[in-house]
């Protein structure tokens, strides 16, 4: 059965490119069994660090469903994991617990053949695969901290933020090798909350993902009621602009990967300026006009706040590493000129070379293969009343807006 | 007019690198420019934009105190008053200090989203319907008197407008001023109430610009006669 094509639209094409970069279900179900292997491992019955209950979880582009497919089979594919044990700061220093994890992590690593021994990093431990695809997974040492960070939000003013249990109670103190504390029991431990992050971005596309599981269910899913949907059944608007932003963000800066803008600096300041769009397309113009708006300077300093921590900058780095600030506006006058020349001025059939570029060339020729199987919904030879009910609907606009401007000639 | 920090290169990217993709910008010390294909369109659309003009911008870092100059050099656009053109090219988008007295908002995203591109949607309209879609201002003194009518929501002659704007720019009303709507009765026994209402809404200072370009272009038309 061939399949069915929507009809030939900028919408259609960007949908076909975001499931075109999308994590392919092989690449997901091994993240997924990694991990559940991981888990399983430490919650075994003679695992040291049985009795603090640890729990795994994946945090970050896993967990939001903003991953994309590697560029090429070789790239990176980096999976970040938090290992949160029901312990105490009380009652064992920052080391304590990341030795305690990552003695479990190197016996995990040694009783599954692993070739490379796990590698202690300032704040995680990191597990290679033997793949032919260069899989690591970072996992994250950590304890519950909800009341520290719940404290210091409202010592900070951050009421509205300290009251949010769905964000405070993901919260957590983390290690680092680097601190002064790290070998001491101390309660002054750095602390973190990606779940909560996760739980707010989650909540910035609450609307669409119940329509999207809506939408899925009619469809005929193998679910027996929408609220049986998991959210990673489904994919957003929101999470599909990510994931295009993140693919040009990775292409434009191949070759300097250290300098590209971060992937949480894009998801913010996207996820900040996302109005509920069903259209990929409306998402896409909403969030490439208004993304730098989110940017506030505080005494000459540009910060993007951490929704779910306001006193953390997002773009601390730009202070120290100037091409750091100058790479993001660089990107971000590339991302729009790239997508703009596509949705402002080309016909849905013609990408132009910079997009093309950007998203690759190799899936947008799949794409254009699929063309002629698409039919136009309008005629693609212009006509004048066309144009005129077109010109007529944007006069009309700039009438309701009351930006309505006469020209004028100073010569008589 | 509000008070805006100097325009950067940066600000006009942000501002037009979606919405004029195919423009592209540099900059000297004094101004920034913008060059290339200025795109009318409506968004994604089958049939792709609605119409393209070829032009060189040139904005002052000092804008919006300094008005923007905007030439179309692609030579779609027949040079001629009729079509709010100089012959050098140059656009006439609109009075500005009309647009500034009456925008509620001047910023530079402003402009563009006014009169930068009412004047190339209005060109596309008027070379389909031959009208104006958002009207259009009389050449020279006569536009300048309507833009001020307009800004106060009043009709008023060249003369009318000139006291009107005089009276707006001083520093302070006087009752016994004679009332610029002609009567022959002194402001305070007139309009004063009016006069008090329409500085609340025209700022004095777009006021004195507004009298100075209306009296430079009286003053051409008397040389000129």
């Amino acid at each position: 059965m061939t399949e069915a094509f929507p009809p030939l639209t900028h919408e259609a094409v960007l949908q076909k490119i975001a499931a075109g970069i999308d994590v392919p279900p092989e690449i997901y179900q091994q993240v997924v069994s990694r991990y559940q292997s991981l888990s399983g491992w430490l919650e075994r019955p003679n695992s040291s660090i049985k009795g603090y209950s640890p729990y795994v979880a994946p945090q970050g582009s896993f967990l939001i469903g903003t991953a994309n497919r590697p560029i090429s089979d070789t790239d990176e594919i980096d999976v970040d994991l938090i290992c949160r044990l029901s312990a105490t700061k009380s009652e064992m220093s920052q080391k304590d617990l990341k030795l305690s994890v990552g003695k479990e992590v190197i016996a995990y690593a040694a009783a599954n053949s692993m070739n490379h021994k796990p590698e202690n990093k300032r704040r995680c431990w990191t597990l290679k695969y033997a793949d032919q695809r260069n899989f690591h997974i970072d996992v994250l040492p950590c304890v519950p901290d909800a009341e520290t960070y719940r404290t210091r939000l409202s010592e900070h003013g951050h009421m509205e933020l300290a009251d949010d249990e769905r964000i405070t109670q993901e919260a957590i103190a983390i290690t680092d090798d680097t601190e002064a504390h790290y070998n001491q029991i101390s309660e002054d431990w750095p602390t973190s909350n990606p779940l909560g992050y996760a739980a707010w971005f989650m909540q910035q596309m609450a609307e669409l993902l119940r329509f999207e599981k809506q939408a899925l269910f009619e469809r005929g899913s193998s679910y027996a009621k929408v609220e049986d949907i998991p959210d990673h059944a489904v994919k957003t608007t929101l999470q599909k602009v990510i994931q295009l932003l993140k693919r040009h963000r990775d292409t434009m800066f191949a070759d300097d990967p250290e300098h590209k803008p971060i992937s949480i600096l894009i998801t913010t300041l996207a996820a900040l300026s996302y109005n509920n769009e069903v259209s990929l397309v409306e998402a896409l113009v909403s969030i490439l006009e208004n993304m730098d708006k989110h940017i506030e300077e505080i005494d000459g300093v540009k910060w993007v706040k951490n929704p779910v921590n306001p006193d953390e900058n997002f773009a601390d780095k730009w202070v120290e590493v100037r091409a750091k600030q100058q790479n993001f506006y660089k990107w971000l006058d590339a991302v729009r000129r790239d997508f703009g020349v596509y949705i402002r001025a080309s016909k849905p059939a013609s990408i132009p070379d910079e997009l093309t570029a950007r998203m690759g060339k190799a899936l947008v020729a799949e794409i254009a293969e699929a063309f002629p199987k698409l039919k136009p919904v309008a005629p693609t030879i212009l006509t004048a009343p066309a144009i005129v009910s077109r010109t007529a609907e944007m006069a009309e606009h700039v009438r309701q807006r009351g930006t309505e401007s006469a020209p004028w000639c100073s010569e008589v | 007019m509000a008070k805006y920090p100097r325009l950067t290169i940066q600000q006009v990217r942000c501002t037009l690198s979606f919405s004029q993709p195919l423009l592209e910008f540099f900059e000297d010390e004094d101004n920034i420019f913008a060059k290339g294909w200025y795109v009318v369109s409506d968004g994604p659309h089958a049939d792709g934009p609605v119409s393209k003009f070829e032009i060189l911008c040139v904005f002052s870092r000092n804008f919006p105190k300094q008005e923007p100059i905007v030439l179309e050099v692609g030579g779609s656009l027949k040079r001629v008053g009729a079509r709010h053109m100089y012959t050098n090219g140059m656009c006439c988008l609109c009075v500005w200090e009309e647009w500034l007295a009456k925008a509620s908002d001047t910023s530079f995203q402003s402009f563009c989203d006014g009169p930068l591109h009412n004047f190339f949607l209005s060109q596309v309209i008027f070379d389909q319907t031959g009208k104006w879609p958002f009207d259009e201002r009389s050449h020279g003194a006569k536009g300048i008197a309507e833009g001020i009518a307009n800004t106060l929501g009043l009709e008023l002659s060249g003369v009318q407008a000139n006291r009107y704007t005089r009276a707006l720019a001083a520093k302070e009303l006087k009752g016994h001023w004679m009332c610029p709507c002609g009567s022959g009765k002194k402001l305070r026994h007139c309009h004063i109430d009016h006069m008090r209402l329409l500085r609340d809404k025209v700022g004095r200072g777009e006021a004195t610009a507004l009298q100075i370009r209306l009296k430079e272009a009286l003053k051409s038309e008397r040389l000129n006669a």
